[in-house]
């Protein structure tokens, strides 16, 4: 039987803000981190040219992030717009946990978990770009490592000086679900004792240009939904990322932290699937049940972003769940507030964790339903993979 | 010198595809020669670059595995990926479809995955607006792409992990299957790691000068670099009493492995491999035994000078007065740097070696630097029946993992 595992530090780099305040106020405000583009928008001086513009209409970019605020590396100049976001909330996070790394042997013992699907697709592209047009000697030493998708995980190992495990995990649009899972797995595993887990994808050319190829670009025309709805077929870009701080709860406990929730990511079998595409929505929101069994589970932070398969399946997980208990779970998508991208399950997670801690799921409409007790964030990649992430309220411990 | 009971791994197959052929046979019949498997590359133009070679795997065979659709669909590295979890199943003699499949995982790393086709897209964007051939296949370009595919072509329910760290990838994959099946979540990996050349990772070594102009020389006192190359190789991890139900001979044992960062430089190791040697000794912890015991190591041996010297440092940390007996060669010099691939090859090759008493020369050694102080192999192969061996996987961002192998 694996150990409790608590969340006691959050950072976040999204839409919605920077920092756990920010993202909160904004949250319970009801404002929405997606904005309509105009040509010339300087949130695209970034890199990412107007290719799809046309076509983009909306979309979930950051804002209000100042890197020099949350990094102090010597590498900042050299990092990446991906790699600075996970560096920032990295660092939110392990501040808020008040994460011990003052000596050699905390530091050996705390891991680094990052889940991206594309990592740094803007550096990317802009030095392929230069390769194709200049030959293959026009290669830019300082962009290469960057271009590695582990780059943001080494960056933020510098920042924070972790030098435990170090994984970067890539698992489609459950990437960031599987970081949380791989967290949870060094944790029961014994290889460390503490985690900074985070996600992050970016906003690039490419990935837009892919949307709008596949007319998979929300215009601009599609009120932000509520409930899954398998007619949409568009979606809104995003980016952002997320960081937790996960520690086994009865050392979080000893050293003195409340933790904000608990978190779990129960084994759940994929299901049959071709490879790269979508899973049965049916059997997987089956498999998804039977992974979080037999608690009840009081509310979902959807995987549905508007195109069908994640539509279908969030529609067929709360359906399933239904049946299998009296009442109805609370449900809660984010692509309204803050866009769509891969690896957005991390941001779910610790969406999740702050409002167990705070005692309200902000958005959800009044007599929903939907009980603090246990949120599933149900993470569904390619391929039929499903990953699970539970986050549960953290009851106080006996003599508490 | 075991404490407390944990679920033991074997390995009962294993599937390799390199430079120097498809098949496993291939790469032992490479580790006892004496000669490099490079070739002018030709996947790409190397046109103006003083560094023309590689590693270059020379034909990719699809797997009879993989549906039309699927191979339409495939990258390179996928399809390197398949065809090495094909060999390793056929050599382990399992029958999935008689295997409870919810316990099989599937860990299979990559660091550039399909890049190699996204490449065409970038290609095209620049002279317009890419036609619907040139869009690009983002499913198949990730990192998570290639574990996929084995992952849904083989059936495999049970729990997935697509790691991206460089260099250090594979070895990683190894460890976090080993994870597993120790926690009893899987009674069977399919763990491993591929990566095809690119233009981007070509261009971008050569960038950095860290290309050596000639085939590779690790360890050498005039070594220039190192040399990319290509493949894929997939270990079929068992839990040893699942492998003994069956019947399967094991062909070695994953007795431990560690994973640290340096935490330092996003590309140089640290200066004294400290991150080095904490991964080792935390994989020689893991596996209970002793540096006394470790018979051969398998280093990362890339050829550049940094990392050669930092290694050395950190074997030397690790093996204190031991060191300058111990041998130790890099199969770098045989078919070059795979990149996400390269642990799991080389945990292949250091298998091949256990099983057949001897252990490689790193090819390209003639001068051993004399700041290593290592037995390092050189000029044919060595008689050597041992138990215990290391091998180690370094990457970008300071990422370190070593694995034990042993003797089943």
């Amino acid at each position: 039987m694996s150990e409790s595992v608590a969340v006691t530090g959050l950072g976040f780099v999204c839409p919605l803000g920077t920092g756990r305040e920010a993202v909160w106020e904004a949250w319970t405000a009801g404002t929405s981190g997606v904005r309509r583009l105009a040509e010339g928008d300087p949130r695209l001086a970034r890199g990412v040219d107007p290719i799809a513009l046309p076509e983009v209409g909306r979309a979930g970019f950051v804002r209000d992030f100042q890197p020099k605020k949350h990094i102090r590396s010597s590498h900042l100049r050299r990092m990446d717009w991906c790699s600075r976001m996970i560096v920032a909330c990295a660092t939110q996070a392990a501040t808020d946990a008040d994460l011990p790394l003052g000596d050699g042997a905390d530091r050996v013992r705390t891991g680094l978990v990052v889940g991206s699907c594309f990592g740094n697709q803007r550096e990317t592209q802009r030095y392929m770009d230069r390769v194709f047009r200049n030959g293959p000697g026009a290669g830019q030493p300082i962009l290469f490592p960057n271009l590695v998708l582990n780059a943001a995980g080494g960056y933020a190992a510098i920042e924070l000086s972790i030098q435990g495990p170090n994984l970067t995990v890539s698992e489609h649009e459950a990437s960031g679900e599987v970081a949380v899972a791989a967290a949870v797995e060094l944790l029961d595993s014994g290889m460390c004792d503490r985690v900074v887990v985070g996600g992050a994808d970016e906003i690039s050319s490419v990935y837009l240009g892919a949307l709008r190829d596949r007319r998979l670009l929300d215009g601009g025309s599609s009120p932000a939904a509520a409930r899954p709805d398998a007619s949409r077929g568009r979606l809104v870009p995003g980016e952002g990322a997320a960081a937790l701080v996960l520690e086994r709860t009865a050392e979080a406990r000893q050293r003195g932290r409340i933790p904000y929730a608990t978190v779990a990511a129960p084994h759940c079998p994929a299901v049959p699937a071709g490879p790269y595409e979508a899973p049965q929505p049916g059997e997987a929101a089956e498999h998804l049940c039977d992974a979080v069994e037999p608690a009840p589970v009081g509310a979902v932070i959807g995987g549905a972003n508007g195109t069908r398969p994640r539509e279908e399946l969030d529609r067929s997980l709360l359906e399933a769940l239904s049946r299998r208990h009296a009442g109805t779970a609370g449900y809660l998508r984010l692509d309204g507030l803050v866009g769509d991208w891969p690896s957005r399950g991390t941001l779910s997670v610790a969406l999740a964790a702050l409002a167990i801690h705070a005692g309200a799921l902000p958005g959800l409409p009044p007599g929903n339903g939907a009980s603090l007790e246990r949120i599933l964030v149900p993470g569904s990649g390619r391929s039929g993979v499903l990953v699970p992430v539970v986050v549960g309220a953290e009851r106080a411990a006996p003599g508490d | 010198m075991p404490t407390a009971e944990r679920r033991r791994t074997v390995v009962t197959g294993m599937g390799a595809i390199t430079a120097a052929g498809a098949r496993t046979d291939d790469l032992l019949r490479a580790l006892r020669g004496e000669t490099h498997c490079f070739s002018e590359v030709t996947l790409f133009s190397t046109e103006g670059l003083r560094v023309r070679i590689a590693g270059q795997v020379a034909e990719v065979p699809d797997s009879a595995l993989m549906g039309a659709a699927a191979r339409r669909r495939a990258s390179r590295s996928d399809r390197l990926a398949m065809f090495a979890a094909q060999c390793a199943l056929e050599h382990s003699g399992l029958d999935l479809s008689r295997t409870d499949r919810a316990r099989v995982g599937t860990s299979i790393g990559t660091s550039t995955g399909g890049m190699l086709e996204t490449e065409a897209y970038y290609e095209t964007r620049l002279q317009g607006t890419p036609g619907r051939r040139q869009r690009p296949q983002l499913l198949s370009s990730t990192a998570g792409a290639p574990n996929d595919m084995v992952a849904s072509t083989l059936g495999a329910f049970g729990p997935r992990l697509g790691p991206s760290t460089a260099c250090s990838t594979s070895a990683i994959s190894i460890a976090m299957g080993l994870a597993w099946i120790r926690a009893g979540k899987a009674d069977l990996v399919i763990a491993g790691g591929t990566d095809a050349l690119c233009r981007m990772t070509y261009s971008g070594f050569h960038a950095l000068q860290a290309l050596s102009p000639e085939p590779c020389r690790p360890f050498d006192r005039d070594r220039q670099g190192l040399t990319l190359g290509e493949g894929a190789a997939v270990l079929i991890l068992e839990e040893a009493e699942h492998a003994a139900t069956r019947g399967a001979v094991p062909l070695g044992e994953v007795l431990g492995s560690g994973l640290s960062c340096d935490a330092t430089h996003p590309t140089a190791p640290h200066a004294e491999g400290l991150g080095a040697s904490q991964a080792l000794s935390a994989a020689i912890a893991d596996a209970r035994i002793s540096p006394a015991d470790i018979s051969y190591v398998n280093a990362h041996g890339t050829g550049t000078p940094q990392n050669d010297d930092c290694e050395a440092r950190a074997l030397r940390a690790v093996f204190g007065e031991r060191a300058p007996r111990l041998p130790v060669s890099s199969t770098k010099g045989l078919i070059g740097h795979l990149l996400g691939a390269a642990g799991a090859v080389e945990a292949v090759a250091t298998l091949l070696c256990l099983n057949e008493n001897f252990v490689p020369p790193t090819i390209g050694l003639t001068h051993p630097d004399p700041e290593c102080h290592l037995d390092l192999i050189r000029g044919g192969t060595r008689d050597l029946s041992f138990s215990y061996s290391a091998s180690n996987s370094y990457g970008f961002g300071g990422n370190n993992c070593s694995l034990i192998l042993g003797r089943p």
